[in-house]
């Protein structure tokens, strides 16, 4: 046998550095809207969240640009000059950038402040949603159904949180519990939607459960037991963080299968 | 306007590679991924078996879902219904290989995504592609699907039965297998398992 008489090419296409990049964007996106509620609140915080939100953003941005197999050919700057707006990754380039400008004006506190609040409403949301519509858009990989549209977002919100609740910023424990448990129901219903799929989904649901059902489940009882434990300011911070991002790597890492030809 | 297409004949293939190692040459592709691969496949329980070579690559499909995922545009189609990259503007995001539902892409060691593209520098120049020249059984036949008397529209009008890859999924496949040795048509598909 020579490699023509074989599976076609590698299965995985997003190593571990694509695993960084959506915990770190899930940060960005999150404290980009965290800097948005402050700055329209003219919460005392807003210019430190800024500055944080820009932190996290310039550290995904080289995240990216290390990962890529062509950073040294600077063809990322095609993201700016083209209009593709039904690309997930061209709408989180642009979401992420436009998050950064806004944060930097906030930060500097000079100009119009509604400008600056619509750019940062308009760069988070995209910020937010574009994970899990660049796993959603594929059809044909059966681990990434439309439910991740929601989990995404809302575990993008929950690990913010709770690097929030572990700085003890005091408004970050009334969203502890309600996120975390809300991420545990869709984590069931992304289960359940699978289980309840056609040959396909079950197929799917199987693999799943055999290449990391273990930490699936792990991942879902750490944020489970968030109202639990959460007078403890650092376990009550750490475990849903563990849990979300056992959650969004798993499905990102196992859900590259699909099931053609096999 | 064309549509160029291509459609195997099952009944003919013998799984010989040689199609593949013409595209590896043609198009200096890198060792250890692939334009063009043969699946092997027999079903059934000995003495009724059935085995089935596939030859697989880039389908160019009519609708295909590696060109709206592509952030900066380089997967496009050309007039001729040809998919196409332009390697000069891909940033390497995969996004294109995880929509393909066929694997038919691959990360380039030069830091770009790349597949069969028909041999579009022989087709410009009136040549057929290398897997249609080099196959032994004469299995390929390639064209225009919109002119009756190319070698593909002919091929499609005889034969026994006409099958997709993945059908259900929409994307409209220009890459056609004929006279399927199953008689329920590709191994593989609408749930069926490989033994």
């Amino acid at each position: 046998m020579t490699e023509f008489y074989a599976l076609p090419n590698d299965v995985h296409f997003w190593h571990w550095p694509t695993l960084i990049h959506f915990f770190l964007v899930a940060m960005a996106g999150g404290a980009a809207v965290v800097t948005t509620v402050a700055h329209f609140t003219k919460h005392p915080m807003a210019r430190t969240y800024a500055l944080v939100t820009m932190v996290l953003i310039v550290l995904d941005l080289i995240t990216l640009w290390v990962e890529s197999p062509s950073r040294f050919r600077f063809t990322h700057i095609w993201i700016f000059l083209t209009f593709n707006p039904a690309a997930p990754i061209w709408l989180g380039g642009w979401g992420l950038s436009i998050a950064l400008v806004g944060s930097f004006f906030v930060w500097l506190q000079k100009g119009p402040r509604m400008l600056w609040g619509a750019l940062l409403v308009l760069g988070s949301a995209l910020a937010m949603i574009y994970p899990g519509l660049a796993l959603a858009a594929n059809i044909n990989r059966p681990l990434w159904t439309p439910v991740v549209l929601i989990l995404f977002p809302l575990t993008g919100m929950l690990t913010v949180v709770s690097i929030a609740h572990l700085l003890r910023q005091p408004w970050a424990r009334t969203f502890l519990a309600p996120l975390s448990l809300a991420s545990v129901a869709m984590g069931v219903v992304y289960l359940a939607g699978l289980m309840m799929g056609g040959t396909e989904a079950r197929m799917a649901f199987d693999y799943l459960m055999g290449h990391g059902g273990l930490l699936f489940a792990l991942g879902l009882v750490l944020m489970a037991v968030v109202p639990v434990i959460r007078k403890v300011p650092v376990v009550a911070a750490l475990v849903p963080l563990a849990g979300a991002t056992i959650i969004r790597s798993l499905i990102v890492e196992v859900g590259q299968i699909q099931f053609f030809g096999f | 306007m064309s549509r160029m297409a291509m459609a195997i004949d099952l009944a003919a293939c013998v799984g010989c590679a040689a199609c593949s190692v013409a595209c590896k040459h043609e198009n200096e592709v890198p060792i250890g991924v692939n334009r063009l691969w043969i699946r092997n496949t027999t079903i059934g329980t000995f003495p009724n078996l059935t085995t089935e070579f596939r030859p697989e690559q880039c389908l160019h499909c009519e609708n295909p879902p590696c060109v709206p995922v592509c952030p900066t545009g380089c997967c496009f189609v050309r007039d001729d219904g040809i998919v196409d990259i332009e390697p000069m503007k891909c940033i390497g995001c995969s996004a294109c290989i995880a929509a393909c539902p066929y694997d038919a892409r691959y990360m380039h060691p030069d830091g770009y995504v790349s597949k069969c593209d028909f041999c579009k520098h022989r087709v410009d120049e009136g040549e057929l592609p290398a897997c249609v020249t080099t196959c032994p059984t004469l299995c390929r036949s390639f064209g225009d699907l919109d002119d009756p008397n190319s070698d593909v529209s002919i091929a499609l009008r005889g034969a026994r039965r006409v099958d997709l890859l993945r059908p259900g999924l929409g994307t409209g496949p220009k890459l056609y297998y004929l006279n399927a040795p199953a008689r329920f048509g590709l191994i593989g598909e609408e749930g069926q398992r490989s033994s």
